[in-house]
């Protein structure tokens, strides 16, 4: 794919993604409290050596479960669910800026990323059961500037 | 030697205005004291947001209190690493850890903040360390929280200047003038101040905010900031905000509400990257966190020839970045705030910046909506304009390739440059959380000396006699051949008065604003439009009270290809 197709698809998903995001947003002091909440292990990678401009490393994806069910919007419908995942992608410094680090998954922007608190990592969180799958390729974009993450997720 | 006579009547005509602008850097009358406020890094949680944040802030006074009510100008910083420890690491956490200290991104403007206090303001930095903590975790990148942060703090100051609180006790009472109030924030902070001015609206307005700055500012809501005078800073070489959004709120707000009496602007800073601007966010601190953004964020930046490192780059350092914005902030508060009227010049563009600061950057302005201050003749806002411009005269192209409507909502193509990415075109480039389009603008190319644009004034309203100066804005289009690297465009603007005489003005010799935009690293060149103004005294012998057309006349270079918008006949004042 070239570059600007690339960028349209992006600019699409980004234009339906901004448009779904606006229908139902989770709790923000959820999002908050799950970027560090205990869960299930559900794979993680183990390349050592860094990648791409942002030196990504390795990843894990973690299932958590809610204290109690919420309902979101996912892919334009709105669910109800317990359950959310966290994708931490490994390796940087990802220094602190204005621009968000943004986690593309397959090419498809889905969602702004938070820095670890020492910055070696960006943790994401979803309520899409689907998003996190099984050969999901992540890419780490801060605007023009993509790093790929070498390995695939493996999720057991 | 009647030629020669002319062209030095044309160049005090265009120098003239130069003389009339004074210098807003120059100390004012003012003893300077310095103090602050703490009420704790927990004292404030915004609205629907994840965290605590802190109630600090820096504030800056004339030492004799006894002029006052003074104006005031609030700072807000932006999004940076909150905490750092002795071995020299950064850390994204609220409050800090045990042994961490937090970094006071809150201090980093005192440089302004001291010079604009003795020049009679109250100037308030705040801090916003707790925001930053976790404004990722929220939907809009935090700038309602921020919004809501301002609001508390100017709550603060109204106790302060009513009733009189601790720490200042009584000093205060009376000397704050919350009724004149002038706002800057930098990076996420400017989104922040252009959210707050109408998160004060929501509220029913208890504040008078008069001026709104975003320097290098995010705009990912595309929060439209309307009737209220507005200065976007744009630094070229912005490592980190590299798309420019923050262009948006001017370019958003240019005809979005009839009868806005506010002017806006912005400046394009060429070799000023993101992080300078703040003294501690910039490397000379030593401060863990610090950088040159350019450097550490755009891969191979260091070799761009133009933001780069090296020795022929036209990168500015820290202090040069500094004096741009002491420039441009002390004529701007001082404007609108202050209500000093001679140091509008400078933001409109008729005047050279102020003494000190770099002359290599581009001022565009957009005058108010008042038909004694702007008479718009092509805003190339619908395909319609093509062919007939808003004051319903004929549009006649001739021998122009293209010749269209890109970047604004469909059917235009969304971005004017296909093989350029959204960096290049932060005019049009996407926000993360709006669907709003990008700027309409008029894509037009030349490849003989025959080109040319005409705009034709219905009879109605050929009287332009009251306006200081006929004004766009355009950019070269780097990515045609047509257009030599490295190499300035050119052409004349024309005007023909009713009797037939023609007086036209070479772009070049009023302007910079058609340099070839320079840079090859990911993310420049860039096309930024920057305002064109050509003052009417320099049509010699054209009668004004009679201009049936305007013509951009392509006959000083044999092709090439610019942006155009915006076109006006417009004053200041």
């Amino acid at each position: 794919m070239d570059g600007f197709r690339r960028s349209s698809l992006i600019l699409l998903c980004l234009a339906i993604g901004i448009g779904a995001a606006y229908a139902q947003q989770p709790p923000p002091a959820l999002v908050a409290q799950l970027m560090n909440a205990a869960g299930t292990l559900r794979g993680q990678g183990q390349n050592a050596t860094p990648a791409g401009p942002h030196k990504l490393l390795t990843y894990r994806v973690h299932q958590l479960a809610l204290s109690q069910p919420i309902t979101v919007t996912v892919n334009g419908k709105s669910v109800t669910t317990s359950t959310a995942f966290r994708l931490t992608v490994t390796g940087g410094p990802f220094a602190v800026r204005a621009i968000p680090a943004v986690i593309e998954i397959d090419g498809v922007a889905a969602g702004a990323a938070l820095e670890s608190a020492d910055q070696s990592a960006l943790r994401f969180v979803t309520f899409d059961p689907a998003l996190l799958h099984q050969g999901a390729r992540v890419t780490v974009a801060y605007g023009e500037v993509r790093s790929d993450l070498p390995e695939t997720l493996n999720l057991h | 030697m009647k030629k020669t006579l002319h062209a030095l009547l044309l160049l005090v005509v265009l120098v003239a205005p130069a003389a009339l602008a004074q210098d807003p850097t120059a100390p004012g009358p003012f003893a300077v004291t310095r103090e602050e406020y703490n009420f704790g890094d927990t004292a404030f949680t915004p609205a629907n947001f994840p965290g605590p944040v802190e109630l600090l802030a820096s504030v800056h006074h004339p030492t004799d209190l006894t002029g006052g009510p003074f104006p005031l100008v609030v700072f807000l910083h932006g999004r940076h690493a909150t905490c750092f420890n002795g071995q020299g690491a950064a850390f994204l956490e609220w409050p800090c850890s045990a042994g961490r200290t937090p970094i006071p991104s809150y201090q980093g403007y005192d440089y302004v903040g001291a010079l604009l206090a003795s020049q009679g303001y109250f100037v308030v930095s705040i801090s916003a360390n707790g925001v930053n903590a976790v404004d990722n975790t929220v939907f809009d990148l935090g700038a309602l929280a921020r919004a809501e942060l301002i609001q508390k703090h100017l709550d603060i100051l109204k106790g302060f200047t009513t009733s009189g609180g601790a720490p200042f006790g009584t000093r205060f009472v009376g000397k704050i003038d919350l009724t004149r109030i002038g706002t800057m924030g930098h990076s996420r902070g400017g989104e922040g101040v252009a959210r707050h001015f109408t998160f004060n609206i929501s509220q029913g307005s208890p504040y008078g905010i008069r001026a709104v700055l975003p320097l290098a500012p995010t705009d990912f809501n595309r929060t439209l900031v309307n009737n209220v005078p507005l200065l976007v800073m744009l630094p070229y070489c912005d490592g980190d905000v590299s798309d420019l959004q923050g262009v948006h709120f001017f370019d958003d707000v240019r005809y979005n509400v009839p009868g806005d009496p506010a002017s806006k602007h912005y400046v394009l800073v060429m070799g000023a990257d993101h992080d300078f601007f703040n003294t501690v966010w910039s490397p000379s601190s030593g401060i863990p966190g610090s950088a040159d953004d350019w450097i550490a964020f755009v891969p191979a930046g260091e070799s761009d020839s133009f933001c780069g490192k090296g020795k022929a780059n036209q990168r500015l350092t820290e202090s040069q970045q500094r004096a741009v914005s002491t420039g441009f902030f002390t004529a701007f508060f001082r404007t609108f705030v202050g209500g000093e009227t001679q140091f509008l010049p400078i933001l409109t563009g008729d005047a050279p910046p102020p003494p000190g600061v770099t002359r290599n950057l581009h001022v565009t302005f957009h005058a108010p909506d008042n038909p004694f201050l702007r008479r718009d003749l092509n805003r190339f806002l619908t395909t319609t304009e093509l062919s007939t411009n808003v004051l319903g005269g004929a549009v006649t192209p001739n021998a122009l390739s293209p010749y269209e409507i890109c970047g604004g909502p469909s059917p235009f193509p969304p971005r004017c440059i296909p093989s350029a990415n959204n960096s290049q075109q932060p005019h049009t480039t996407p926000s993360a959380r709006s669907n709003a389009p990008g700027l309409s603008q008029l894509h037009s190319g030349w490849t003989s000396a025959s080109g040319s644009l005409q705009d034709d004034l219905p009879p109605s309203l050929r009287n332009i006699s009251g306006f200081q100066a006929i004004q766009f804005r355009v950019v070269v289009d780097f990515s045609d051949p047509r257009n030599v690297t490295g190499v300035p465009q050119d052409f004349h603007v024309a005007l023909t008065d009713t009797s037939g005489f023609t007086a036209s003005v070479a772009v070049s010799s009023v302007s910079s604003a058609l340099y070839f935009p320079p840079g090859e690293t990911i993310v420049v060149p860039k096309i930024v439009l920057s305002t064109v103004r050509i003052p009417l005294s320099a049509f010699r012998r054209v009668n004004l009270n009679a201009v049936k057309s305007v013509a951009f006349q392509f006959d000083q270079k044999p092709q090439g290809n610019v942006l155009i918008d915006d076109v006006a006949f417009a004053s200041a004042q």
